[in-house]
């Protein structure tokens, strides 16, 4: 992911997804979605930044958690 | 002499991406080496490697032994697929196995995997060293202490090798992985040393006492800390690291003996004027002001905390020596220092019903930390251990190694169990990326403190990061309780629910993805500040 909010903008972001779970996966469903929701709240840059966002497939490994595998991985991290 | 030895990879899906190298292939390897051995090391897990890919770089010509590394059991099935095909094509190469698995199971490891030569069981240097020594001399090696192996159908073990008295003595752990980590696992690497060997402690679960009680000699033995500190100043002289994870269990000790080797830590760190970071682990009741000030003072920034239960009756039967109010102070001391706290924490066991299940959220939720592989994490079969032998002696436990299972007598914890490995695997997933975004704060905020650059762009970063894990936390719950109200009515999972709580954890974990992205994607905070103002350090909380 490229781009870099202003400090406003990135304050702006985490208040407007402070919000009810339903109203977070709306605002989260596109990078336009997230800038018409903040757009009087943001600089026009930071709203071209939020527009131009577009969300990769995400990973998602198998859906069974092997009970082996929890914690027995690495350092922690 | 031609030496290899190897970690196979897993072979199976794992959530977290291996980050470091294996100390015992490091300080085996280096044991060897100094006495002229050549050695090279192969960490297929570390590489992400296939076993396939792993067998392909077995084949030098001129290896007269390959020794395996097994980490836990989970390692087992591809270790000995690994040992198969490399006896199949080699059956002229010595293949001997070491780890807590093999020492304490070397019957079935002898028994379920023929390609094994033998079994190097509890600390390896000295014994690993003699076997090599007698295949060099074309001697006897059935004769080495410390190794077990078949003679026709019967598996003999020799005695145990006691343990090496000094561990200065030895010479540090090779680093021949220290540039793959670096260069390829920037996100997820770190650089580990240990510090001791075995644990003063003696929880119920845990096979390190019995590990190092098996042989002669003293079960927790202590490098100095000139030792320790000399090994971190190699590091940071060759490798330029900054970041280091001490592995031992317990990094400090109790009473004045404690506060003195904390102390001779402070001396030394700030003699040489080393400013690294450090990651320890620690016991809830030695988590104390001032020790935890010094220990701030030479770099520690992050604690794993082996909290592993909060009700009394499941602290009692770990043997944890702690009590709930021990944790939580430990925990008000770490938030003071602002000092990142990882937990362990053991939700299943056999003595656990739906009533502690729902305690151990509720207080969980309270300790401000993220619980989530805590939450789905359950008590494994340790053969060796207390609890473990105390189960088998009960009649609980099924199967045979490396898959030991059991059953949670309370009926409803089984099936809120099967709900969560059903359901909940987006959790483990959230929490793997929770733990990478908190490290590259925890060092953006070290190397900007180091070079007292403006933090407030950072510390407002991290706010706000503080404040979407809580909301993770508490969304994670609401799922988790809706669980456990499903098992407290119905005595089994039905498909409806299996699929309405895995989309719901799937439909939460897209957002919290999504949020943890744009927090570290976006955020202005790595810039660094806008250089008008240096925060002062004594205005970071101490």
């Amino acid at each position: 992911m490229k781009g870099r909010l202003s400090q406003d903008g990135f304050r702006a972001v985490m208040k407007a997804l402070s919000c009810a779970p339903e109203s977070r996966a709306q605002l989260l469903a596109s990078g336009p979605a997230l800038a018409a929701a903040v757009a009087g709240l943001v600089s026009e840059e930071d709203r071209k930044c939020l527009a131009a966002i577009r969300w990769d497939q995400t990973r998602r490994g198998p859906g069974l958690i092997d009970e082996k595998l929890v914690l027995c991985s690495s350092s922690g991290y | 002499m031609e030496v290899l030895l190897i970690k196979a990879p897993r072979g199976r899906y794992s959530y977290f991406r291996e980050g470091s190298e294996s100390l015992a292939l490091g300080y085996l390897a280096a044991f060897l080496r100094w006495h002229g051995h050549f050695v090279a090391i192969l960490d297929g897990q570390l590489e992400g490697l296939s076993v396939e890919d792993a067998f392909a770089r077995c084949c030098n010509e001129g290896l007269v032994l390959i020794g395996f590394t097994v980490a836990d059991p989970s390692f087992i099935p591809a270790t000995f697929r690994l040992a198969e095909a490399v006896r199949a094509t080699r059956p002229e190469v010595h293949l001997t196995i070491g780890g807590y698995a093999p020492t304490f199971h070397y019957q079935e490891v002898l028994t379920q995997c023929q390609a094994l030569d033998s079994v190097v069981r509890y600390e390896g240097e000295a014994t690993l060293l003699e076997l090599v020594q007698c295949l060099e001399d074309k001697r006897d090696w059935r004769q080495v202490q410390g190794i077990a192996f078949r003679r026709g159908d019967v598996v003999v073990c020799n005695e145990p090798r006691p343990l090496i008295a000094d561990l200065d003595l030895l010479p540090l752990p090779a680093r021949d992985y220290v540039p793959f980590i670096q260069r390829h696992l920037p996100e997820i690497g770190v650089i580990s040393l240990a510090g001791s060997r075995g644990c003063y402690a003696n929880c119920g679960f845990c096979s390190i006492r019995q590990f190092y009680g098996g042989p002669p000699g003293p079960p927790y033995r202590l490098r100095s800390v000139k030792n320790v500190v000399d090994e971190i100043e190699s590091l940071v002289r060759d490798h330029g690291v900054e970041e280091f994870l001490l592995i031992d269990d317990v990094f400090t000790l109790p009473g004045n003996a404690g506060d003195k080797r904390v102390a001779e830590w402070r001396e030394k760190v700030s003699k040489r004027g080393l400013r690294v970071m450090l990651s320890i682990s620690d016991r809830a009741d030695q988590i104390r002001r001032p020790r935890y000030d010094e220990l701030y003072r030479i770099g520690v920034r992050q604690i794993m905390m082996g909290v592993e239960a909060t009700d009394p009756r499941i602290l009692a039967y770990f043997n944890k020596g702690v009590t709930l109010d021990e944790i939580r102070a430990a925990f008000g001391v770490l938030r003071d220092l602002a000092i990142d706290v990882t937990i362990t924490f053991i939700n299943f066991t056999p003595k656990t019903t739906l009533e502690i299940l729902e305690e151990n959220l509720e207080c969980l939720l309270s300790l401000d930390v993220n619980f989530l592989l805590g939450l789905l994490n359950r008590l494994q079969v340790y053969v060796g251990t207390p609890i473990a032998d105390d189960m088998i002696k009960q009649g609980l436990v099924t199967g045979t190694f490396p898959d030991f299972s059991y059953r949670i007598p309370d009926e409803r914890v089984e099936v809120a169990y099967e709900a969560c490995r059903r359901c909940l695997s987006p959790f483990l997933e959230i929490s793997y990326e929770i733990m990478k975004l908190e490290r590259r704060f925890r060092v953006k905020q070290f190397r900007l403190e180091r070079e007292g650059t403006d933090l407030r762009a950072l510390l407002e970063g991290r706010e706000w990061f503080k404040t979407t894990c809580r909301t993770i936390m508490r969304e994670a719950a609401d799922v988790f309780r809706g669980i456990l109200n499903y098992a407290s009515k119905e005595c089994s999972l039905s498909d409806h629910f299996v699929e309405e709580t895995r989309e719901r954890a799937s439909k939460r974990y897209e957002a919290w993805h999504r949020t943890l992205l744009l927090i570290g994607g976006y955020a202005p905070l790595f810039q660094g500040g806008d250089g008008a103002l240096l925060l002062p350090r004594q205005e970071i909380r101490r």
